[in-house]
């Protein structure tokens, strides 16, 4: 009988200084070919366990590790972390965090450079990667200036010229619009197909992949809890219901509710490139928006234009006043934003202090202030955590703080960037509930994101691309438009 | 038919290889000179031609001067913060002047400036100044990784070369990120523009933490993304892209440090 390619006996885990198990005795085989994927609760330990697949536990990170990791009938104790790269390559959930060199071309070829393979070699396997990754456009660029999508697919592209033999991607739609995970999507397939990699995704969606996965592994608190192999997956569990979704856009905000947001053919430029065209958008008071487009479509800068974050020419008025040069911290009471990245919106030394500090700088009276903020924590089950260091907070309860710390001060116009990256289906529930309050109260949503839920979920639809409005409307008048652009994905 | 993207990945190539019109050493070696003139040279006119001379090499090499605005803000107000416990704390040739020239009964006036101390501001502002440009022409127009591949061609490991570089590299990354953490900070209410001493102390305590944080983030990142791709595992290392250091290189090196060298004698 052929021996599995990988074999996991036994594995437990301790990060350095805790006492906490990452990873619980966990016990597992893969076969060569396989696609597996790994999902579960945010903090449940799948990063860790794809850490410890591709031998960075131990090699790279300290701590306490029991049992042990076989690949293909040698133990990972007699490898090397270079041994090891050479078998299997991870593509870390950050894109950004892990480029290492400034230009695509260098990225790529990191790899097979530090193999100190030949010239010949080293450029064979750089074009057939970016061939793969569908990359050769671009090969000139700057790491620094590709989109989330983009660096994404550079990051694979540069474990693929280490040739290995199994493929651990972790959250590997994060950054992703929808056109470029359907050609990851492909891309997989055919690495899969063709070249007979193993695949290991770890996904909070694992639908996404439903029809490329044999397997299914669910880990919670640092133990397995399910082994599923097709077709006995059950892919809706993770999945938020669209009757969930709906409840919020059947609320129907007043008829006769005022314009919130009216903005007037705004441009905006960076670096001497116009990145935004004559937007013009109006905004009622009460709804939900989505503002939805490819990746690099200008989401995020306009987000930024409205709180004059960045620069831009045009007309904002907020409440039918002009506010286009009104500093960022006087707006910020009235239009809230949650940024994409939850570690850059934490400043303060415990959990109590961070959610105050906008009241604080709003010069609001703290004792009222305390006693909110932590019924605030408690409906986010961060209480425990109220005199810790935000910093120590998992991603996904740094996301819960940062809504709070928003939630708050209740702003009348809350702007939301890609709020569900690498949010478990518990984090995406409670955002879900936030839309609702704040949609009972009166109170103007705007989300950027790609996922597909928005569908369900949003009353109106802004669609960016290249910088341009190219198509606005309610979901039923607008649905064809998405369908076919592939602007978000949908369940068919 | 030929593939163009193919084409373009052998030219992109070969183009790079004949863009480095410079070899980054010899740039390294001119920033060593300037540094070594600037710090050799008490003459305040030396001193500022040479500044001047980096700002006209900015100017009409196209190089970025968009430098963040509050780092123009810290440089400009650390540079006044010296010239101005120089010209109080110095005293040397003739009396220039009093800051506060009245007198109060039997005491003042108060606060004499010297000749010497005004004198000794400007040139330590003037390298302050030299420096920081001839740094900043540097980082601007130098790929790290080059920089990091030449070093290796005189003998310096790989592994050291790259450290190095890898600072240069993240550079502009940690410019951006401190922007983005403190327009996270404008957007919850604080004023990132503060005109009082309690406030730049905020400030600068709200953008440490969270850059310390997402720092160590990105070094175990980078860490496990550098090990994950062999790096360090052999003594030396491949190169896709050739940095030659041709005759054009050392014409170059001799002919400014030629000129420095008359510079600095006259």
């Amino acid at each position: 009988m052929a021996l599995p390619q990988i074999q996991v006996n036994n594995l437990t885990f301790y990060y350095k200084n805790s006492d906490k198990a990452a990873l619980s005795n966990i016990n597992l085989k893969f076969n060569e070919g396989e696609v597996i994927c790994v999902t579960g609760s945010s903090g449940g330990g799948k990063t860790t366990f794809g850490l410890a697949l591709s031998g960075h536990i131990p090699h790279t990170l300290a701590g306490d590790v029991r049992g042990e990791i076989i690949f293909q009938g040698v133990p990972s104790s007699d490898l090397s972390i270079t041994d090891i790269s050479q078998f299997i390559g991870l593509v870390q959930q950050d894109p950004e965090n892990q480029l290492v060199t400034p230009s695509v071309l260098e990225e790529v070829a990191f790899g097979p450079e530090n193999l100190s393979l030949p010239k010949k070699e080293i450029l064979h396997r750089v074009k057939v990667s970016l061939e793969t990754m569908d990359l050769l456009s671009l090969v000139s660029r700057s790491t620094n200036e590709l989109s989330g999508g983009e660096k994404q697919r550079v990051a694979i592209a540069s474990i693929l010229t280490m040739c290995p033999q199994v493929l651990v991607l972790d959250e590997p739609t994060s950054f992703l619009d929808f056109q470029s995970y359907q050609k990851l999507i492909s891309t997989l397939r055919e690495l899969n197909l063709q070249n007979k990699i193993t695949i290991i995704i770890i996904e909070h969606q694992p639908y996404l992949f439903k029809e490329l996965i044999d397997r299914l592994i669910v880990i919670e608190h640092g133990s397995i809890v399910g082994d599923f192999q097709k077709p006995n997956i059950n892919f809706t569990q993770q999945k938020i219901s669209q009757e969930e979704l709906q409840t919020i856009q059947r609320i129907r905000p007043k008829t006769d509710s005022g314009r919130v947001l009216d903005i007037q053919k705004l441009n905006i430029s960076m670096k001497n490139r116009l990145v935004a065209k004559e937007i013009s958008a109006e905004l009622r008071q009460g709804y939900v928006y989505a503002i939805v487009g490819p990746n690099g479509a200008g989401k995020t800068t306009l987000l930024q234009a409205i709180l004059n974050l960045i620069p831009s020419r045009g007309t904002i008025l907020y409440n039918n006043k002009k506010i286009s040069n009104t500093p960022t911290f006087q707006l910020a009471k009235k239009i809230g934003l949650i940024f994409q990245n939850p570690n850059h919106q934490i400043f303060e030394k415990t959990v109590l202090e961070e959610i105050t500090f906008a009241p604080k700088n709003f010069g609001q009276d703290l004792n009222k202030v305390i006693l909110n903020a932590k019924q605030l924590l408690r409906e986010a089950s961060l209480d425990s955590y109220i005199k810790m260091t935000p910093f120590g907070l998992s991603y996904g309860e740094k996301r819960r703080l940062n809504i709070c710390s928003i939630l708050i001060y209740e702003p009348d116009l809350l702007l939301l960037d890609e709020p569900f990256i690498g949010q478990d289906r518990a984090n995406i529930e409670y955002l879900i509930q936030l839309l609702k309050e704040r949609k009972l109260k009166g109170h103007t949503s705007v989300i950027v994101s790609h996922r597909r839920e928005l569908y369900d979920l949003v009353d109106y639809f802004f669609v960016l691309d290249k910088g341009k409005l190219v198509a606005q409307g309610r979901p039923e008048e607008i649905v064809t438009y998405l369908r076919e652009n592939s602007i978000i994905g949908f369940v068919s | 038919m030929e593939d163009k993207s193919k084409i373009s990945l052998e030219k992109d190539i070969s183009q790079r290889d004949q863009e480095n019109g410079t070899n980054p050493l010899v740039k390294f070696f001119v920033v060593i000179l300037v540094s070594l003139v600037l710090f050799g040279s008490a003459n305040i006119i030396k001193i500022y031609c040479i500044v001047f001379v980096i700002i006209i090499i900015y100017l009409f090499g196209g190089l970025s001067f968009k430098v963040a605005r509050p780092r123009y803000k810290m440089i400009i107000i650390f540079s006044f913060t010296i010239l101005l416990v120089q010209i109080l704390f110095v005293h040397g040739g003739d009396l220039v002047f009093h800051l506060i020239p009245i007198s109060i009964g039997i005491y003042g006036p108060f606060f004499p400036i010297y000749e010497q101390g005004i004198y000794q501001g400007l040139i330590i502002i003037g390298r302050f100044w030299g420096l920081i440009s001839i740094s900043w022409v540097f980082i601007n127009s130098t790929n790290p990784f080059d920089f990091a591949q030449s070093l290796t061609k005189i003998g310096v490991p790989y592994r050291f070369a790259y450290s190095l570089s890898l600072a240069l590299r993240f550079t502009p990354v940690f410019s951006i990120e401190t922007n983005i953490i403190q327009n996270a900070q404008q957007a919850r209410g604080l004023n990132v523009n503060p005109n009082n001493i309690r406030g730049i102390i905020n400030l600068l305590q709200y953008t440490l933490i969270p850059m310390i944080s997402s720092t160590l983030n990105r070094i175990r990142d980078i860490t496990i993304s550098m090990d994950g791709r062999a790096f360090g595992c052999y003594s030396t290392r491949s190169y896709i892209k050739d940095i030659p250091f041709t005759l054009k290189d050392w014409i170059k090196l001799v002919i400014v440090t030629g000129f420095l060298v008359i510079f600095s004698i006259l």
